[in-house]
């Protein structure tokens, strides 16, 4: 923070914050090389101002400390540093920088922090994790709120540790821009304090306990990673530094925004995508209409839509040890889950139940045609329907005929059931609810 | 709470949760360390055998795994009655899912009390960055309700054993701590007779809690 002559030099960045002990544990589009890897995660700010969130390879470090100026090892300071790509790089050193990820924080959509603080993981598109870091002193929360200095976040309502950040706003760089331009916290102090105090009128408690989470982080954090190697009077420098630039990045954000926006901005979060099959089509869809377009079983289309996603899993996991349903992307699975989902809508009250697709599966097989196997599958189940009926009550009745039959058969045996407490016949259950498709050789299944 | 002749105590476990959240693979990792993800779905209760020894102690673990679907909820308390302890299993990606292991836990608690030793799993751990149960929601209702919870993965094997073990040293605890109390309960618990195919519901009231 003491260089003066920095301006000078192209290529410079400024580290704003920086954090050791952080492991790159997964990346998009990385070599497995890269992974494990152990390095330092920075919050960067480039000579455009635009901010970065940086990960260095400890390794990167390590060879620019030999190289360039010593400032590269104190991990801690927060302040101004060069660096550049001039000629006398080794290509060790051009192969490490290879290695540096950065993600533009105007990119970044959404962030977490999980497993008790021990790992972040960032988002520049909904949906997708692209870079996951674990931190070995579980302190991702320090990192977090330093974070949340340079963009605005909103927490997600499902998950208390998902972030959303809620805008790239361009008026704000802009204008962050033009403070860095003014270099407020070298020169300008006067008029940070200024922007503390009527900030600090506008909002006092949100300021006050800005301030003091700064202060906070940089104590604990000092104490975590350097081992009590700094002089205290550069550790005071650092705190007001960064209680200063924190302040800075406050200021600017409230003043472009009235601050009230994030509130008033209904920004939905985005949901990760999680494929769960398409359960319900369009002419489905327009099924569940009356004729006067409304919805007719609200809880019956909540139903079908969540059933989508277990008559996709049941389908995953039926019969894929047999050559017609084995393999990656079959597409006869899909034909499978098809005939499925119709019959769900051809059959709303029963919908689906886990053994349906035993029973399909051996109709697709025989027949290889769709729109047969869904008719055929349809007379069977009107056969067999009771078996799936929700209160069981046609299973029950099978079993306990069966009881019956074992009791006049054979007495001794079912006296013998009944000891070991299994007089229910339950052991049965998947003999009568599938007609013993599982208890069979799939050769006997298709005789 | 059966205590055979030879000291040996017998437990009965049994896994509830919604469809495909992974009980079966957790059983299976857990007995004969294998998982595959393409295993049949489960239709009936089966139950696997465990023997454990505790310190000393010998203890005998009859895990049944129960199918998962809405649909054959009323099976459950043929499965859970008599049982010493319950692994509530959901998916950490579905949500639903979680919605169902508070459905069980409110149910166990009505028909067994504080007769059974309750322990939450969420699984597919290895699924992390799919989760929709967040962490802390699931930890909180866990130990509101008395629960131990843990994250599992029955393919990468995480947590599976340390689950199994926590659940053992809890029952065995809670047996010796019963047993010394009150020496009328075991013939308590043994009368349950009084179910039979026949009754078309599992939540009857019948029995006292």
């Amino acid at each position: 923070m003491s260089s003066s002559s920095v301006e000078d030099i192209p290529e410079q960045c400024r580290d704003l914050f920086t954090q050791d002990g952080v492991l790159l544990k997964a990346c998009m589009g990385r070599s497995i090389s890269d992974l494990n890897s152990i390095g330092m995660l920075c919050i960067v700010q480039n000579t455009d101002s635009s901010k970065c969130i940086e990960w260095r390879p400890n390794d990167l470090i390590t060879i620019d400390s030999d190289t360039q100026d010593q400032e590269w090892a104190v991990v801690n300071t927060i302040g101004r540093r060069q660096r550049t790509l001039s000629g006398n790089m080794t290509s060790d050193y051009a192969a490490a920088r290879a290695r540096i990820i950065r993600i533009p924080i105007r990119d970044l959509k959404t962030f977490k922090c999980s497993r008790n603080n021990q790992q972040m993981q960032f988002s520049t598109k909904p949906g997708v994790w692209h870079n996951t870091f674990y931190f070995q002193h579980g302190n991702a929360e320090i990192f977090v709120s330093n974070l949340k200095n340079h963009v605005k976040t909103a927490k997600t309502r499902h998950d208390r540790n998902t972030y959303v950040v809620v805008e790239p706003n361009l008026e704000s760089q802009e204008l962050n821009r033009s403070f860095a331009e003014l270099d407020i916290f070298t020169e300008n102090t006067t008029d940070v304090v200024w922007n503390f105090v009527s900030n600090f009128k506008q909002r006092p408690y949100a300021t006050t306990m800005e301030a003091f989470s700064k202060l906070n982080d940089i104590v604990y954090y000092g104490n975590e990673t350097m081992n009590g190697k700094r002089d205290v009077s550069e550790e005071v420098a650092d705190l007001l530094t960064k209680s200063m630039s924190a302040l800075e990045d406050a200021t600017s954000v409230t003043r472009s925004d009235e601050y009230e926006v994030i509130n008033v901005k209904p920004t939905l979060p985005p949901r990760p995508c999680i494929p769960r099959g398409t359960p319900l089509s369009t002419e489905k869809w327009e099924g569940l209409h009356d004729t006067e377009g409304r919805i007719t079983e609200v809880e019956g289309v909540k139903q079908l839509i969540f059933r989508g996603s277990l008559v996709e899993k049941d389908v995953n996991r039926t019969d894929r040890t047999h050559p017609f349903f084995a393999g990656d992307n079959n597409p006869n699975l899909i034909v499978l889950q098809d005939i499925l989902m119709t019959y769900v809508m051809y059959n709303f009250d029963l919908g689906y139940v886990q053994g349906m697709s035993d029973i399909l599966a051996p109709l697709l097989l025989l027949l290889g045609n769709e729109v047969d196997s869904f008719w055929c599958f349809v007379g069977f189940m009107d056969k067999i329907a009771s078996n799936f009926d929700m209160d069981q009550a046609g299973m029950k009745q099978q079993l306990l005929n069966l009881q019956l039959l074992l009791t006049f058969a054979s007495p001794e045996l079912a006296r013998h059931v009944a000891s070991k407490d299994s007089g229910n016949m339950y052991f049965c259950f998947r003999w009568l609810l599938v007609w013993f498709k599982r208890e069979f050789s799939h050769a006997d299944i298709m005789r | 709470m059966n205590a055979a002749p030879s000291g040996t105590n017998n437990f009965k476990v049994v896994l509830l949760g919604e469809g495909c959240v992974g009980k079966t693979s957790i059983l299976l990792r857990y007995i004969e360390d294998r998982f595959n993800d393409k295993h049949l779905t489960t239709l009936q209760a089966t139950f696997l055998n465990k023997k454990l020894n505790i310190n000393g102690k010998r203890i005998n673990l009859s895990i049944w795994d129960t199918a998962g679907q809405e649909k054959f909820h009323a099976l459950g308390p043929i499965y859970y009655r008599n049982s010493n302890g319950a692994i509530l299993v959901y998916d950490i990606t579905d949500e639903e899912s979680f919605g169902k292991v508070k459905n069980w836990v409110k149910e166990l608690k009505k028909m067994l009390g504080s007769d059974i030793v309750l322990v939450i799993a969420g699984n597919k751990i290895d699924l992390e960055h799919e989760r929709m149960v967040p962490l802390e929601e699931a930890e909180t209702y866990a130990e509101m309700v008395g629960a131990k919870h843990f994250y599992t993965s029955a393919k990468l094997n995480q947590g599976v054993e340390e689950l199994f073990l926590e659940l053992t040293r809890e029952m065995a605890e809670r047996f010796e701590r019963n047993s010394q109390a009150e020496n009328n309960r075991s013939a308590r618990v043994l009368v349950v007779d009084d179910e039979t195919p026949t009754q078309s519901s599992c939540c009857s009231g019948n029995r006292s809690t």
